[in-house]
């Protein structure tokens, strides 16, 4: 370990310590203060000076003292002798010479680093950096071409991917979010969307029942959806089947759970897991996503409906053009089916939609249009992400996933 | 939603028009039809209302086109002197039937297969296989008026369609194949239809006679009986056949039903009466519509309408049993317009969007998993008992599925870490190491759902810490404290296990997965993992 000197202990070395000039200068005749002033470095030579007692001032005149003398009769202070070498110094002289930045530590691989000088190097060092030999050595070359071990980064499922990006869309739309759920009171399910309890698609065959303990549906709000099935429908509605739990089959059910809160107007919509009863083949899952929502204001009326699915047509399937058809749900009146002609996939039954039948919103005491509306995601989702088999949509094939590379495609 | 094979030529004749396909896609949107495949003559229309009956057949469609095309064809019935006694004791068994003739009909091969299509459409869609309505439609010709409805004795051996050997109805019900597919319906007794000579017509809602109860291109006059346990569908569905033979050309009689509520003439057609007012239909349709125009449209439909002050009054005849109120008049009205002539228009609501919080909670969860260097995975919410409880060597209640189709999919999944153990059983010949994580959805044994995130390492080696500072580093970028607390949990191994504790409560579990569940999802190499229930943030 040693030291070597700064520029500024450099340039002392060689043109002397300021004190010592400023009192050399002065045993040629006293100065006025003034007149010092002008020297180069007087502030520091003064305040040296003063410290070592060499000088006094007396009306504006700079003395010298008797020890200033003898420093001047010895010839060289003890500095200077540190300064010219430092690793040989006194502690007291090595600590004076470091506060005043005259000279400072030099790491302890100088021989080595001077070594490498004029040679190649296979790493760049901190010690290279900061010494400065970098300058001075070549490096090795690599062979800049090979990317390496190939390195999986952490992902996102794909299919997630694609849910996220069409929920980005609805959001910016001014949908709000609902809450998903997979197990709900049928009620919810079938019930407050004016679904008889005779109605086919409740049958055990469409929906799965779960034994699950939720609590039951208000009595008052059953009451009045009773009535309705009853006034229309000509059977006796049960509150006990209605309170049975089931795995949500169609995401209307958030739809019908969201008339309880309702901001009028008001735009929701929910990408939310339903489960049906099914055979699991390359076409069917026993649970899929759907993406539904409703929208409610006192404006809106039927070409909205149409408006609406049209810019669905146009954000979510990339279609221009779109055809409407009259179509059928217990819970909505009138109601439509939009078929969009999909850039590459030809014409797509895109999804249906109406207005929530008096019936449905009645019992909620809302009298202003609900638009209900849903979209079919999974012919979309498969295209995006260029696969056949709708069980691919949760792939659990990590080398798939590792070299699926959805966000370059999109 | 029934998909019909309809021939293009006779839709044309009773309709009497030819169409070109896109003419053809026009008018079936009038009767809710979408035109699905066409080849030729044989064309595949599917009828999108479940709840509209008469809509479900090559006559009902052309029917409803004629209306649209301004040529109807309105249902007309003579009432006959036929009475059918139906004997009180079915009240509690099958109690409703509803009958009536049909005169002079040429059936061809086609209209006979047509007739079965439908018959088997309403059987499955509205008379839930044949338990709410169940048809019987006889050779009229055979028949001596009048007709006894009532409980079968089993004396009364006659030969089931098909068959030419008499059989008891008891006989029928054990060998017959129709009697072993629907005997558990006739389990309280079993109804019999015969007429004035005691000969069966049939045997509702199993099977018809082989003499009376056969149609082929010989009968010239049927008869129909419709029965069940829901007297609206009963009436419904005699009605749509009635009104088919009447598109076919023949002439409709009415009979007297003479049952346990009194007498009435069947099929009812009493009409169907809403209302609407001119304010609520220019509305919702959100055109300027006057009462002329509505009327106009609602003509179209088959509906007489008229105007009262600001209030519209549909008149519908007796099969459309779907109106309910206002809002289907004007489904009819905005149908008769025609959708595709509509403009549409934006709705104009500034609201604003937002992700649901669960959701935007669990989006951080990934976030951070993610940049752990994680590869998410999403699985099934259905799963199983074995994969649960048995091969994690737990213990423990699901919420169950009470009507499960398949035995992989039998409860709704309790946690993640056995799904990401079988995420890993199908990756044994992908490169290592495996870093793999789910974030999402779980129920409790009692339904209760919960947000859930689980992690797994598996390597040729590998070491807790690797793990258990994936895990801190989580709990930590969320905002939370974490700290482990030895544990002894059956799926890991005994010593390299920890509880999490975030926030100082208990949430989850922290460890090296023990080698037989390692060895339980066929796997051979090591496996770390942890599971956080993420009640502390999503709450």
């Amino acid at each position: 370990m040693g030291y070597i000197l700064t520029e500024e202990g450099k340039k002392y070395l060689k043109e002397g310590f300021p004190e010592m000039r400023l009192i050399e200068e002065i045993s040629k005749g006293e100065i006025s203060f003034e007149k010092a002033k002008d020297m180069e470095g007087f502030n520091i030579a003064l305040q040296w000076a003063k410290k070592n007692n060499w000088i006094r001032i007396e009306s504006g005149i700079i003395k010298l003292s008797e020890e200033g003398k003898a420093a001047i009769t010895e010839n060289k202070s003890g500095l200077e002798a540190a300064l010219g070498c430092p690793d040989e110094a006194s502690e007291d002289d090595l600590d004076i010479l470091l506060k005043r930045s005259l000279v400072r530590k030099e790491s302890g691989i100088s021989d080595e680093l001077e070594s490498l000088k004029g040679k190649e190097v296979l790493s760049l060092t901190p010690n290279l950096i900061k010494s400065g030999v970098w300058r001075e050595v070549t490096f090795r070359p690599y062979d800049a071409q090979f990317t390496g071990k190939k390195f999986y980064p952490g992902k996102r499922h794909p299919y997630r991917n694609f849910l996220r990006q069409l929920k980005e869309k609805l959001v910016l739309m001014g949908f709000k979010e609902m809450e998903p759920r997979f197990i709900v009171p049928d009620f919810w399910n079938c019930d407050a969307l004016f679904m008889p309890q005779t109605h086919s698609a409740r049958e055990i065959h469409d929906i799965f029942m779960v034994d699950a303990a939720l609590p039951p549906i208000d009595k008052n709000l059953a009451k009045k959806v009773g009535d309705e099935h009853e006034a229309s429908w000509n059977y006796k509605w049960s509150l006990e089947r209605a309170n049975k739990c089931v795995l949500m089959s169609q995401g209307t059910a958030l739809s019908a759970m969201q008339l309880l809160n309702l901001d009028i107007p008001g735009k929701y919509f929910s990408l939310a897991k339903v489960f049906r009863p099914d055979v699991v083949d390359a076409t069917h899952l026993l649970e899929f996503f759907q993406l539904e929502g409703i929208v409610c204001d006192k404006s809106m009326n039927f070409r909205h409906l149409l408006g609406l699915l049209k810019s669905f047509a146009q954000d979510i399937a990339g279609a221009q053009e779109v055809k409407f058809y009259p179509d059928y749900y217990p819970f909505t009146e009138p109601s439509v089916q939009i078929s969009a002609k999909h850039p590459d996939l030809g014409w797509v039954e895109l999804g249906g939609a109406g207005i929530f039948r008096k019936e449905v919103t009645r019992p909620f005491g809302i009298e202003e249009p609900i638009i209900a509306w849903g979209v079919g995601i999974d012919r979309l989702a498969m295209f995006n992400l260029g696969i056949s088999d709708i069980r691919e949509l949760y792939s659990a094939n990590l080398k798939w996933l590792r070299e699926n590379y959805y966000y370059a495609k999109n | 939603m029934p998909k019909i094979d309809v021939s293009k030529g006779d839709l044309e004749s009773l309709i009497g028009k030819n169409f070109s396909e896109e003419e053809l896609e026009s008018a079936l949107m009038f009767a809710k039809g979408e035109l699905d495949e066409a080849d030729g003559d044989n064309i595949k229309v599917d009828i999108k209302d479940t709840n509209r009956p008469d809509l479900w057949s090559v006559e009902g469609m052309a029917r409803e086109i004629k209306h649209h095309l301004g040529n109807p064809d309105f249902f007309e019935a003579e009432d006959s002197k036929v009475v059918v006694f139906a004997e009180p004791e079915l009240k509690d068994i099958r109690p409703y039937i509803s009958c009536c003739f049909v005169k002079g009909i040429s059936f061809s091969d086609g209209m006979i297969k047509d007739l079965m299509g439908l018959q088997e459409r309403l059987h499955a869609q509205i008379g839930r296989n044949r338990e709410k309505v169940a048809i019987g439609i006889s050779d009229f010709g055979q028949i001596c008026p009048d007709i006894s409805y009532k409980l079968a004795t089993n004396d009364l051996k006659f030969p089931p369609l098909g068959h030419t050997e008499l059989m008891s109805p008891k006989e029928i019900l054990d060998k017959h194949e129709k009697g072993i597919e629907y005997k558990g319906l006739v389990k309280k007794g079993i109804p019999i239809l015969v007429d004035s000579k005691n000969q069966v017509i049939s045997m509702p809602p199993i099977i018809n006679s082989n003499t009376l109860g056969r149609i082929d291109e010989n009968v010239k006059d049927v008869f129909i009986d419709v029965t069940g346990t829901d007297k609206k569908l009963v009436d419904l569905t005699l009605l749509v056949l009635a009104m088919n033979f009447q598109e076919r050309g023949g002439k409709v009689y009415r009979v007297k039903i003479k049952d346990f509520e009194g007498e009435r003439m069947s099929p009812d057609l009493s009409e169907v009466v809403a209302q609407a007012s001119l304010s609520e239909c220019s509305e919702i349709c959100g055109l300027e519509l006057d009462a002329k125009t509505i009327i106009g449209l609602l003509s179209r439909s088959g509906a007489r309408a008229e105007a009262n002050g600001d209030t519209i009054i549909a008149r519908y005849p007796a099969h459309r049993k779907d109106v309910f109120g206002s809002r289907d008049i004007i489904e009819d009205i905005l149908i008769s317009y025609g959708y595709n002539n509509l403009t549409s228009q934006k709705p104009n609501i500034a609201t604003q969007g937002g992700e649901s919080r669960s959701e935007r909670l669990m989006g951080v969860v990934e976030d951070i998993m993610v940049g752990c260097g994680f590869q998410q995975a999403i699985s099934f919410a259905l799963t199983n008992e074995e994969t649960e409880n048995a091969k994690m060597r737990l213990e423990g209640s699901l919420c169950r599925i009470t009507n499960p189709m398949n035995k992989n999919y039998t409860a709704v999944r309790r946690s993640l870490l056995p799904c990401l153990m079988d995420f890993l059983s199908k990756n044994r010949h992908n490169e290592f190491p495996q870093r793999v994580f789910e974030a999402g959805r779980v129920a409790d044994g009692a339904g209760c759902e919960k947000f859930s995130v689980s992690a797994i390492i598996s390597n040729s080696a590998v070491n807790y810490e690797e793990i258990s500072s994936i895990l801190e580093a989580l709990i930590a970028n969320l905002g939370f404290n974490l700290s482990l607390e030895r544990a002894d949990d059956p799926r890991f191994i005994l010593g390299r296990c920890a509880k999490a504790i975030v926030d100082g409560v208990e949430r989850g579990i922290v460890g090296e997965i023990h080698p037989e569940v390692i060895q339980n999802f066929g796997l051979e190499a090591p496996v770390l993992g942890f599971e956080v229930e993420l009640g502390f943030l999503i709450g």
